[in-house]
């Protein structure tokens, strides 16, 4: 994945922060998934315009992690979450 | 205006150009949850076969009160559907979902409604090759309309089972279609226990309370006439899991309200109204909650959850 690469939520998708937890209506499938805290941030920094480096980088001071070790846990999960239609690449 | 509807010969379509030739003379009105409804343009065949399943459903004359659910019923040309034999036929519609509109095509129709003023107002085309559906048809379009009436009053249509307790109280089961909903409903009669619909129930906000509010015109319990009329306070509501064992499973909030989303008919793939839906859904979830109940065909559900006749 590019680092530089910007994201955004899909425009049909809906989510809510419920708790600890997050969820998340992809409504192209006309799925809701359920996801946990640090899911719902990516989703909320995503939707704030930041890169995938800056998500990672953010990520990686919230959480105190190593950058490299957030930054692969991050691009997994942002490539489950365009094969479920729930973000876009942004042009 | 879908484009893509499996069910139209043109996918661009506009039904306006069918004219505003009604389809008969006969109105029906009434109230269902407390929504006044009227259809007008429905002929004698139509009425007859609608009161016949559902007695109880609509008057002729108008309901005193404005109608929150107003539908004209006009005649559409066969030529514009795909021929599609229409007796005995279960189908699924498509719905085209748009800010302040939503429009339901199906096999010899197509049903079109504004929703952007305080009351729903549409136009349901009919063919004559959906004759012998149309009561059917107009049920649908009638439950379809009462989804998008209660979505902005913070209430909902759910795919469930509702038994009421011996104190009133309404025990929600929700779940697709073969998750169990029906069999709970004649397992609850069987127990003296008060089924409202065995298929889908609305449940809305009252003040503090979710109300749950029988609807007449669905479930097998209802088409054998075996429902009792009524409302009841919402006390719990479990997510069926048919299973080889009893258990029951707590979900998060955030797990119950992405489960009782699937359990939406209509809306569920409704953009314009999906925040609104994962609203109401994260508020039920939080409270009451929603529990997984994981259960056999012989399990005494009633024993297990203390739910008693009255």
């Amino acid at each position: 994945m590019n680092p530089q690469a910007h994201y955004s939520i899909a425009g049909s998708t809906r989510f809510r922060r419920i708790a600890d937890q997050g969820v998340i209506i992809a409504q192209e499938p006309g799925e809701a998934l359920v996801v946990n805290d640090t899911g719902m941030r990516i989703l909320e920094l995503i939707q704030d315009g930041l890169t995938l480096s800056g998500v990672a980088a953010a990520m990686a001071a919230e959480y105190g992690a190593p950058l490299a070790d957030v930054t692969v846990d991050i691009e997994s999960y942002l490539d489950e979450m365009l094969k479920a239609g729930v973000i876009e690449i942004a042009h | 205006m879908r484009t893509h509807s499996r069910f139209l010969v043109r996918p661009d379509t506009q039904p306006a150009r069918f004219g505003r030739t009604p389809w008969g003379a006969r109105n029906l009105a009434g109230e269902m949850a407390t929504a006044p409804f009227v259809f007008s343009g429905l002929d004698e065949q139509c009425i007859r076969a609608i009161h016949d399943e559902f007695p109880d459903l609509g008057i002729e004359e108008p309901h005193s009160k404005p109608a929150a659910i107003t539908f004209r019923v006009l005649r559409a040309p066969d030529k514009a559907f795909h021929s599609i034999p229409m007796r005995g036929w279960e189908y699924a519609v498509d719905l085209d979902y748009a800010p302040d509109e939503v429009t339901v095509i199906g096999p010899g129709f197509i049903a079109w409604a504004a929703l952007g003023g305080a009351n729903i107002a549409g136009s349901l085309w009919l063919s004559d090759s959906a004759r012998v559906a149309a009561s059917g048809i107009v049920l649908n379009v009638l439950r379809i309309a009462l989804a998008y009436h209660w979505v902005g009053r913070g209430g909902c249509l759910l795919h469930s089972s509702a038994i009421i307790d011996a104190n009133n109280g309404v025990h929600v089961f929700a779940g697709h279609s073969g998750a169990g909903k029906s069999t709970l409903g004649r397992s609850a009669l069987a127990a003296g226990l008060r089924p409202l619909s065995d298929d889908l129930n609305l449940i809305i906000r009252e003040g503090t309370d979710w109300i749950v509010h029988w609807l007449p015109f669905s479930g097998d319990l209802a088409r054998q006439g075996k429902h009792p009329i009524g409302r009841g306070s919402l006390s719990a509501i479990y997510l069926l899991h048919p299973a080889e064992s009893w258990n029951l499973h707590p979900l998060s909030p955030a797990a119950g309200a992405a489960a009782l989303l699937a359990c939406v008919p209509f809306l569920a793939t409704d953009t314009w109204r999906g925040a609104q839906l994962l609203a109401l859904m994260s508020n039920l979830a939080a409270d009451p909650g929603v529990t997984r109940m994981e259960f056999g065909l012989e399990s005494p559900v009633w024993h297990n959850l203390h739910i008693l006749p009255r």
